[in-house]
């Protein structure tokens, strides 16, 4: 039992909608292919400013 | 871990200017099995960042064919671009630049992005001062 809810345990943690982001910002969004062109909209609305793009891991 | 770190000191010391920041973590490693938790993503604690999980490397898919096609423009260590994923790594766009259907070039680029946070930023306003004293 105990080794099956371990085998689990990324797919659960994985499914976790992540944590809470700092104050004044939005929450934190999950890109999914259906949900992808928010970034890119974003990114466009953005367009007056300096952006910077970065991609980091987690962990 | 140090990326986002060195990303925050980048922007405290960049209080003034009209940036805007997207941060986009991705399941790169064995160990990022779960989205950032509130640790992680108080580490860019800016109000001016915008931040995203990307559990299927979305981002990484769309940039990769296009930043590899020129890795002689990366600063730093160039195979955090042209390997299968790209990762831990920054880019900057100047006001103006639109992303439409293919992931749009950056004016400067780097990875580690603990190694290049700084230099990247100072690159970059010294490239816009110059632009702009041309301009006059």
């Amino acid at each position: 039992m105990t080794r099956r809810v371990l085998a689990l345990l990324p797919l659960l943690l994985a499914s976790c909608g992540g944590g809470k982001t700092p104050v004044g910002q939005p929450p934190l969004n999950t890109l999914s292919s259906a949900n992808f062109s928010e970034l890119r909209e974003r990114f466009n609305r953005d367009a007056g400013h300096t952006r910077i793009v970065v991609l980091l891991s987690p962990t | 871990m140090q990326g986002a770190s060195a990303l925050e000191s980048v922007l405290k010391e960049q209080a003034g200017p009209d940036i805007r920041v997207y941060v986009v973590w991705e399941r790169i490693l064995a160990t990022d099995y779960a989205a950032p938790g509130s640790g992680v993503l108080a580490r860019v604690s800016d109000p001016r960042a915008v931040q995203y999980w990307d559990p299927d490397l979305l981002l990484s898919k769309m940039a990769q064919p296009v930043l590899a096609a020129d890795p002689a423009r990366v600063v730093g260590k160039k195979s955090l671009v042209t390997g299968k994923y790209v990762w831990d790594y920054e880019a900057i766009y100047p006001p103006g630049v639109t992303w439409d259907a293919a992931f749009p070039l950056p004016e400067l680029q780097g990875a580690p992005v603990a190694d290049v946070a700084k230099d990247l930023m100072e690159r970059y306003w010294n490239s816009r001062s110059k632009s702009a004293r041309v301009r006059r």
